[in-house]
């Protein structure tokens, strides 16, 4: 039983380094860029390419991922997509300009979803990338 | 086909079994480019149309686009049946007070 976890959990760091090292590779350091590729969209291909898995995620593990996110990140992904508001307005409230806002957005929701895609795969929810298709 | 392949795959060739005519298409990268500012309603310097004709046509990006509709989705509904974590919720009233200010 000892031996799965730790299967399952050093799975799960290894598709999260070689998440970071794609996110890093295709989008560089300072900003989506002209090209963003979520890395999400490339591990769902011919699994789940329209991410329905999102739905069987519950409520709970979704809030706790939105918490864990650094501040700046969080701050923009709640404002935006749970409260809603308009690119400009969430620039006023956290006081930088529009295109910082869009770039916190972009790298938040990037990582929360490499945090739920890591669960959702964990959980059974969808089927992991094997190694056959690499 | 490798993952960096499949990566290469997805910003390649012209929009994929589009039925409409290629001079009012917009291309798969441009069309992929803007899915935040999309789905947010708002988009610099191309229509809601042509985006939205292009996600309507093109089964390469259409997939994508539903991905991202998912996650909001899943965040909105998890935002609504669920309590924000305190932290999460404490630090919001804090940056709403100091707007106030
Ligand atoms: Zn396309």
């Amino acid at each position: 039983m000892f031996t799965i976890c730790r299967n399952v959990f050093l799975r799960g760091r290894e598709r999260r380094q070689r998440h970071d090292e794609i996110v890093t590779e295709t989008v560089g350091q300072d900003g989506p860029g002209p090209n963003p590729v979520n890395p999400v969209w490339v591990s769902v291909l011919g699994v789940d390419p329209e991410g329905d898995f999102f739905e069987s995620i519950v409520d709970e593990h979704i809030m706790q991922a939105i918490d864990d996110l650094p501040e700046e990140y969080r701050m923009a992904v709640v404002l935006s997509d749970l409260e809603g508001l308009p690119y400009a307005d969430i620039a006023e409230l956290m006081e930088v300009p529009v295109g910082t806002v869009k770039s916190r957005l972009f790298w938040g929701r990037m990582q929360l979803q490499n945090v739920l895609y890591d669960y959702a795969v964990e959980m059974g929810y969808i089927a992991a990338r094997t190694e056959t298709d690499e | 086909m490798s993952f960096l392949d499949k990566l290469k795959f997805l910003f390649t060739g012209a929009a994929h079994d589009v039925g409409a005519s290629p001079s009012a298409m917009i291309p798969c990268e441009e069309a992929l480019s803007v899915v935040d500012d999309f789905l947010e309603g708002e988009l610099p310097g191309v229509s809601h149309e042509q985006v939205k004709a292009h996600f309507d046509a093109c089964q390469r990006c259409y997939p994508h686009l539903h991905l991202e509709e998912a996650f909001r989705d899943a965040i909105r509904r998890a935002g609504t049946g669920q309590r924000a974590p305190v932290g999460l919720k404490l630090k919001l009233m804090e940056l709403l007070a100091e707007a106030d200010a």
